[in-house]
């Protein structure tokens, strides 16, 4: 594989890490992969796992670049005073520009940890250049984060199914109820979780601009549009608890039909701290890439009219 | 693997070009110079920074990395490092050990002795892209270590920062292996491998295997024997790391040393929400001015 050094964007501030295949391993009908930053976590990711993961998926043909938002790591920072919000999109798609002249690359998959995957669906529910997206550990990334009511609701909620899936039913429960008899727990902020989970549940519900069965309606756009859309939750992470309470049943159809794909590692925290989940994570992309180029030859093969919704064609 | 950069190529570097990389654009001052340089195989990740404004040293600063997970912590402090360093007029020359960062390798088979020839060679590539002839070097914790111990090496080098360096290798590994269980304790993390086994071959997110562990055990930088810089800045931000007693031994050669004590929070210390890990400001303030100072 071959690394380069890219500079790229409107002001040609954005400083990122092209990991291409060698010509042996090369194949020009591979979407391009695009690792958005985890917060301010800079571009090698949270214990370079993105450098493996671009190494890894480097080495089964597709091209990936790493880069750095404007104010993180060596990329520039903005001259206008736009939204995060609006800026990573911006810049994801430009980065898309920039492979799409110098790669050849015309659709893309997008992944990140946490706030990447939160930019990562961003960008794919505005972009159909974008065919896949990873989502890593993302946060409250499926609700309609302006509704302030709904967002801390849905908050607490997910922070007190957090905290007893934690204490009751993970695996971590012996190491929690330790720290538990121990004092060594933040019961602040649990019994805080809770009760206003539990006086908003009770709360009569006042009309608003959108509700938890919004949610999720992202996912069916892209899921409408052919894109396929992978959440990877770590089980030390709210993040699964958030589907579980955002999406309610749905999340069991969802899967069952293959709207939704879903991978839990089990034993890891938010940033996968330990060798050996950093591994499982990199085969776990590693396999969904595959699984996408095997979509791909099927879908070549089949008649043209034939629905997508075929479990066999997902995960 | 083989690596090329589309700056590179653009400043003068010896890498090979790739033809589907962006054509030659001179780069405007202020925009960094990110590219790949050193051996074939073995090469680092460098970003260069030209010096801004109207005042041009005839210093240029190299800065080097601490290892594993304080390489991730610090990078925002490297950024600022950088900037501030660049707006007073040095050449910057940022750069990543093999194994660490974007460098080519894997920290599986990194080595001290490689590490110190990186900078060595990261030092050769500083003079030339600063085309000065004076070189600082500026590193944190193990990066100032391994600066030390390049410097020594060569004898070249007009000034060095080290900051909260790590003078013994056994105290630094001790302390990895606290933190190490601490995370375990902690954090949201299960091993499937025997609990004695993580701590004994991984640190914080990263490997350490046996052979690195036994050349950071070999550490001492009190042994040095011979006079790294002629300019030297020792910072003691935090007392459980004496750095009294390396001041005294790099003072034994002859050169200027000043030791600087700045009491900041342990910012190596591991947490788990790295967003919440404070540029040390003050210390960071200090080390500029003094790099300033010493090279006018």
């Amino acid at each position: 594989m071959i690394e380069d050094a890219v500079r790229f964007g409107a002001t040609q501030s954005l400083v990122g890490i092209l990991t291409t295949p060698s010509d042996r391993d090369a194949d020009g009908g591979l979407p391009a992969v695009i690792l958005l930053n985890s917060g301010l976590v800079h571009r090698p990711g949270p214990n370079r796992i993105y450098v493996k993961i671009a190494r890894s998926l480097a080495a089964m043909g597709y091209a990936a670049l790493r880069f750095d938002f404007s104010g993180i790591g060596d990329s520039g920072v903005r001259e206008d005073n736009l939204p995060f919000a609006r800026s990573c999109v911006i810049e994801t798609q430009e980065a898309m520009d920039f492979l799409n002249t110098h790669q050849g690359s015309n659709t893309f998959i997008l992944m990140g940890i946490c706030s990447g995957a939160l930019a990562s669906l961003r960008t794919a529910r505005q972009d159909p250049r974008v065919v896949g997206a990873v989502l890593i550990n993302p946060a409250y990334h499926l609700h309609d984060r302006d509704d302030a009511d709904l967002d801390a609701t849905l908050i607490n909620r997910t922070q007190a199914r957090h905290y007893w899936r934690i204490l009751l039913r993970s695996s971590f429960r012996g190491k929690g109820l330790v720290r538990a008899l121990t004092g060594r727990i933040d019961y602040r902020t649990i019994l805080k979780a809770v009760m206003t989970a539990a006086c908003g549940a009770a709360r009569p519900q006042r009309q608003r601009a959108s509700t938890p069965e919004d949610a999720g309606a992202d996912l069916l756009k892209l899921a409408k549009r052919g894109a396929r859309v992978l959440h990877v939750c770590s089980e030390g992470d709210p993040s699964s608890d958030y589907l579980r309470t955002v999406l309610g049943s749905r999340l069991d159809e969802w899967r069952a039909s293959g709207l939704l794909e879903l991978e839990v590692i089990p034993g890891t925290n938010h940033t996968f701290m330990l060798l050996e989940h950093q591994e499982y994570l990199v085969h776990v992309v590693r396999d969904w890439a595959r699984s996408l180029t095997q979509h791909k030859e099927r879908a070549c093969r089949r008649a043209p009219d034939t629905p997508l919704s075929d479990p066999e064609d997902r995960i | 693997m083989s690596t090329g950069s589309a700056n590179a190529r653009l400043t003068g570097g010896d890498t090979p070009l790739q033809p589907k990389l962006p054509s030659a654009v001179a780069a405007p001052a202020a925009l960094p110079e990110p590219f790949y340089f050193g051996e074939t195989g073995m090469r680092l990740f460098g970003c260069y920074h030209r010096p801004q404004g109207a005042c041009r040293r005839g210093c240029a600063v190299l800065l080097c990395h601490p290892l594993g997970e304080e390489y991730t912590r610090f990078q925002r402090l490297y950024r600022q490092l950088t900037r501030r360093l660049s707006a007073a007029g040095f050449p910057v020359l940022r750069f990543d050990l093999s194994g660490c960062g974007d460098s080519e390798g894997d920290l599986e088979t990194a080595s001290v002795d490689q590490w110190v020839f990186d900078i060595s060679t990261a030092i050769d590539e500083t003079h030339r892209r600063g085309c000065v002839d004076q070189c600082c070097v500026l590193g944190l914790r193990l990066g100032g270590t391994l600066a030390t111990m390049a410097a020594a090496q060569r004898g070249d080098v007009s000034g060095l920062v080290l900051w909260d360096p790590v003078v013994h290798g056994v105290a630094y590994l001790r302390e990895l292996h606290e933190m190490q269980r601490a995370m375990l304790s902690t954090a949201h993390v299960r091993p499937s491998n025997r609990r004695s086994k993580v701590l004994r071959t991984e640190a914080l997110g990263y490997p350490l295997p046996d052979a690195m562990r036994a050349g950071l055990e070999a550490l001492d930088l009190t042994a040095v024997r011979r006079q790294p810089a002629q300019r030297i800045l020792v910072i003691e931000s935090h007392t459980t790391v004496d750095q009294q007693g390396l001041a005294e031994n790099l003072k034994q050669f002859g050169g200027a040393v000043t030791l600087q004590r700045r009491p900041e929070p342990q910012s190596w210390l591991w947490v788990e929400d790295v967003g919440r890990v404070l540029v040390p400001y003050r210390s960071l303030q200090m080390a500029v001015r003094w790099v300033s100072e010493a090279f006018p």
